[in-house]
């Protein structure tokens, strides 16, 4: 918000030079924004807090904020050096009242308005304002139109009360009522925008038409022109809530509409209407016929409790009780003691404060004034707590170690997804998908129910700038349950994805045995030595929570603890690839880390690590080439006994020197006992078992 | 005349201890040499009486053989080694293997550094929801429907399939001090990283989605005094490598639910790198616009009406909130020029942290 040095130096005459006002503002009350010289004066961009629009927002209020800051004294003028020479208005605002044949106001819905003030003036002269007021009006960036017109934007900035000028004349039926539109009105505003209604706006309406939208801005159709003769002059304080819903479904912000959404105290009318009158008197001519004041409920002055001690106890400082009393008083409050309690003062807040309300609102001001730089930091005492570990987080944060010590990179993608990615979820993924109700755009329409879509996505754009990508992400998805929810936490669920690419002109590419492996580390260093790789034989399509759609669908596995799913993965399904235009073989998984939490949270037990030696024989066997690896690796752990401690693939092959549609596997079988040596006859019985066991399929034929 | 049984003892030894073919060459000269200790010997012969004559000579030069083939037996034995040697030696001026490494997200890091300095200051971590109702995002923080406080944030809001409640992405990590201290018994010092979401348009210094940090310590007698000192702390510590010594100053600001509320400035950790001296930062530079200084938190006093609606008695308890931009921080710190590549792909990016 704009303000001129200048005029601010009329309210207080030994006003510093602007450099350091702007200081002194800045660290009291108000970010100032920018300093800019600008023809003979300095113009402030204020940042005015919002709470504190309704007394700062005019050059009166800010006035009287700086001279509180600064220990300045106003002007008892104040102000009105420029314009409006004379003191007392010409006026008497009691006598004559409004006829209700010269023009009638009703309010349907009392709470919309706060106050309704206003005059109605005959013989106006429109004309140019003067010189000084249009350069003031300039300075601020506010366009001169005519006397009437500039006067209302002059007072609205001086006091911070908008005012309106209807052109009387153009007013259907001498009637103006304020209300709610209906869903099919419109009206055209003095900007030349046309706006279509609804009932959550309020408009002021004639006989015929809505000619306002109330607090926001006037109507084309009763817009005052060089022959306007007869003025109806509205000072009217609408309740906040209306103008700001307004003024946010017809996306139209104003002068008018930022001061009334934070609120305007209702006894600013009478002080508006009053200089607005004087300066009309003045410079247009026009003499009042009448005057209209609905304020159904007065407004009054606040008293407030307020004790030094909590204050001190609130800021950490040591001010002394007069210091305090003070500064509310250069705020223009009343300090009083409380009756009865030598420790406490009742402060009288003027209705302008409308921010002010509790005592904390109080200790912010005594805070601020005093000056927040010369509260000396304090380390708190009391006693320490270590502060508590959330597990959750802590494994989160070793997933991410152990991914990274495995060669991946870590990326955040967005939480959001699109059309891009919804097309290629299943059915039951999609009726879940949590959707935005007003999305930045298409491409960002849903919440995320798994990683992996923009997992694989950003892989794609990855590989165009590098070979080898290995990424990992740690990151929420959202989903609707089946079921309703208690809390919104139900909602949320923590997934972790990962992908490994390779090119393909690599010989024998691994991507898939590569992340497999990197699993396996990762699951090992977590304690989970069971996790295993089920070799689901059904269409991964339905598999996982929906990742499986996005897996190639003869080479993938799910990730097993015990008959727990802990995620799925697998090499990248063919469609997708070619979507992406991903030339390169390119291995993907998605793992749910709830699940896997609550699976460390189990302690690892330590196993005795055997006196004896271990030995080792090898075992080859020819199976079928459909017959898998899992299968051998049963029989034999099943048939092998307590005193087979581990089974190893060392080698497999199907190729030119093997009988065809046959295929070779090679394992380390290694025996150890935990209370002796073993002999090499005990040994030779259980491979003597192991193989009879694996020649009981017919097919299979153990090499000798 | 010395004793050839003792020179010959000494000079086996030598010849057993040498390491290399230079010292070989050395104690061969000296035993060996023209003025070698046995050439001395074999040339004082001549001096010797008639009847030694002949023996001593013959034993000094089977001594002097038994010598000449010692030294040449290590000589050849030092040849084969360094042969051997050069074989095998490697050429380590050849480029190593680089075994993968990878790198964790520079939000990864920096947040974990974050925490980590309020931990040590007795904050514990917590989480909460990033699906959040209207009620704990607004309404239980003093932000009334309709009010144009609300208008401080833009919100994602989400469509509901039942009417009972309006959900939103959350716009602040400040919900969750709702959700703790309904929870939890007073005193608290917690911090709550995580993701917020806007309703804004992007640019580099604007995301839809990013991080923030939120910190609470709520116990008796908890003054700004108290915050003063938490905040400087934490500041100090975290651009450490930037700046010497960090200026915290508080400025007048609003919130609705802190009261008073205040915005936290740091002297510019860019112009007044490792300055210690007040105010030697008056002239600025671009990052601060020349202003020295660096707006990088919002704070406050919790709100009465704050406590009220976490279940607890606003008499009874006192303290401060406070909260900021995670990536707004980390750019400073890494000079990284664009909030949109916390979200890149690009591992040109990923991989330098
Ligand atoms: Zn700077």
């Amino acid at each position: 918000m704009k303000f001129s040095y200048n005029w601010l130096k009329e309210y207080i005459p030994k006003l510093p030079e602007p450099k350091q006002v702007a200081d002194l503002v800045t660290r009291h009350a108000f970010e100032v924004s920018e300093i800019k010289k600008q023809k003979g004066d300095v113009i402030f961009d204020i940042d005015i807090l919002p709470n504190r629009m309704p007394d700062a927002s005019s050059h009166r209020g800010l006035a009287q904020e700086i001279a509180a800051i600064m220990k300045l004294n106003l002007s008892a003028k104040g102000g009105s050096a420029s314009g409006g020479k004379s003191q007392k208005s010409k006026f008497n605002l009691k006598k004559k009242k409004l006829k209700k044949n010269d023009l009638e106001i009703s309010i349907l819905d009392k709470d919309t308005v706060l106050r309704y003030h206003g005059a109605l003036i005959k013989s106006i002269k429109i004309k140019p304002s003067p010189k000084w007021m249009q350069e003031r009006l300039g300075a601020l960036g506010i366009k001169s139109i005519n006397n009437v017109v500039d006067i209302t934007n002059y007072v609205m900035v001086e006091y911070g009360h908008p005012l309106h000028a209807f052109d009387y004349e153009k007013i259907h039926g001498r009637t103006l009522t304020i209300r709610k539109a209906k869903a099919d009105e419109a009206l055209e505003t003095l900007d030349g925008v046309s706006h279509s209604l609804s009932d959550d706006i309020l408009v002021i309406s004639d006989k015929d038409r809505i000619i306002d939208l109330a607090g926001i801005m006037g109507g084309k159709n009763s817009e005052m022109d060089p022959k306007t003769k007869t003025v109806f002059l509205q000072v009217a304080t609408f309740e906040p809530t209306f103008v700001h819903r307004a003024s946010r479904i017809l996306k139209k912000r104003t002068e008018a509409s930022l001061r009334y959404s934070a609120g305007i105290d209702p006894n600013l009318a009478g002080l508006a209407l009053e200089r607005a009158l004087l300066l009309l008197g003045e410079l247009a001519d026009g003499t009042v016929t009448g005057f209209i004041d609905i304020y159904p409920k007065p407004v009054y002055a606040r008293h407030i409790r307020f004790r030094p001690e909590k204050a001190n106890q609130v800021l950490g400082t040591r001010i002394p009780e007069k210091e305090m009393t003070s500064i509310l008083q250069r705020l223009s409050f009343d300090v009083s003691r409380k009756k009865n309690a030598p420790k406490e003062l009742i402060v009288k807040v003027p209705s302008l404060r409308r921010d002010l309300e509790l005592e904390e609102d109080l200790i912010e001001e005594v805070g601020r004034i005093y000056g927040y730089d010369q509260i000396e930091a304090k380390r708190p005492v009391g006693e320490l707590a270590p502060a508590a570990i959330d597990r959750h987080l802590f494994f989160k944060e070793k997933i991410r170690d152990l991914f990274r010590a495995s060669g991946f990179d870590e990326v955040r993608n967005y939480a959001f997804i699109g059309e891009k990615h919804i097309a290629d979820l299943g059915p039951q993924d999609r009726s879940a998908l949590i959707e935005v109700e007003n999305p930045q755009s298409r491409e960002f329409s849903h919440l995320r129910p798994i990683l992996l879509p923009s997992l694989a996505y950003a892989v794609s754009e990855a590989l165009k700038f590098s070979k080898d990508i290995r990424y990992f992400e740690v990151g929420r998805v959202y989903q609707w349950l089946p079921v309703t929810y208690r809390d919104t936490p139900d909602l949320e669920r923590l997934n972790l994805a990962f992908a490994i690419t390779h090119a393909k002109n690599q010989e024998g590419s691994q991507a898939f045995f590569e992340l497999k492996g990197a699993l396996d580390t990762i699951f090992e260093s977590l304690g989970l030595h069971d996790v295993w790789y089920d070799d689901v034989p059904a269409s991964p399509e339905t598999l996982t929570q929906g990742v499986g759609r996005f897996l190639h669908p003869y080479q993938f596995s799910e990730i097993k603890l015990g008959e727990k799913k802990l995620g799925i993965f697998g090499m990248l399904h063919p469609a997708l690839k070619k979507k992406f235009n991903i030339k390169d073989d390119l291995s993907v998984g998605e793992v749910f880390l709830d699940e896997l939490i609550g699976e460390t949270e189990k302690e690892k037990e330590y196993r005795p690590i055997s006196k004896y030696p271990a030995v080792t024989r090898d075992l080859a066997i020819l199976v079928p080439r459909d017959v898998r690896v899992v299968k051998v690796l049963d029989i034999i752990e099943n048939t092998g006994g307590s005193l087979l401690t581990d089974v190893d693939l060392f080698d497999m092959y199907e190729g030119d020197e093997i009988v065809d549609g046959k295929k070779n596997f090679a394992f380390h079988l290694i025996f150890q006992s935990t209370d002796r040596t073993l002999k090499d006859e005990e040994v030779e019985r259980v491979m003597q078992n192991i193989i009879k066991a694996l020649e009981e399929n017919i097919e299979w034929e153990v090499r000798k | 005349m010395e004793d050839l049984n003792r020179l010959e003892k000494e000079a086996k030894g030598e010849i057993a201890k040498t390491a290399s073919d230079a010292v070989l060459t050395n104690i061969r000269t000296k035993w060996l040499g023209r003025k070698g200790r046995l050439t001395m010997v074999l040339r004082g012969l001549k001096d010797l009486p008639e009847e030694d004559r002949r023996r001593v000579g013959q034993e000094a030069n089977r001594l002097k053989k038994t010598l000449e083939d010692l030294f040449e037996e290590r000589r050849v034995e030092f040849r084969e080694k360094e042969r051997v040697a050069k074989e095998k030696r490697v050429d380590v001026t050849l480029p190593g293997r680089k075994m993968p490494i990878g790198h964790l997200h520079p939000l990864t890091r920096a947040l974990r550094e974050i925490n980590s300095i309020f931990q040590s200051l007795g904050f514990s971590v917590v989480g909460g929801p990033e699906i959040e109702t209207e009620w704990y995002n607004f309404d239980a923080l003093n932000i009334p429907a309709d009010h144009p406080a609300r208008d401080m944030w833009d919100t994602f809001w989400l469509k509901t399939k039942d009417r009972k409640q309006k959900l939103l992405l959350r716009t602040h990590t400040s919900p969750v001090q709702i959700r703790y201290m309904k929870k939890h018994q007073p005193p608290f010092r917690i911090v709550i990283p995580g993701k917020v979401f806007r309703h804004e348009a992007t640019d580099a210094t604007h995301e839809m989605e990013f991080h923030q940090l939120e910190g609470l310590m709520v116990d008796k007698g908890i003054s700004i005094a108290h915050f003063k000192h938490v905040i400087g702390h934490f500041f100090e510590k975290f651009f450490e490598t930037k700046a010497k010594k960090i200026e915290v100053s508080l400025r007048p600001s609003f919130f609705p639910f802190t009261e008073p509320s205040f915005e936290v400035w740091i002297s510019c950790i860019f112009c007044a790198p490792r300055a210690t001296a007040r105010r030697t930062s008056r002239k600025g530079c671009s990052v601060c616009k020349y202003s020295g200084g660096l707006e990088v938190a919002g704070a406050g006093m919790v709100h009465p009406t704050v406590f009220h609606n976490a279940g607890l008695n606003p008499k009874d308890v006192q303290g401060f909130a406070f909260g900021f931009g995670v990536e707004r921080l980390v750019m400073m710190k890494y000079n990284i020029p664009d909030i949109r590549l916390f979200h890149s792909s690009d591992p040109r990016f990923l991989r330098q942290f």
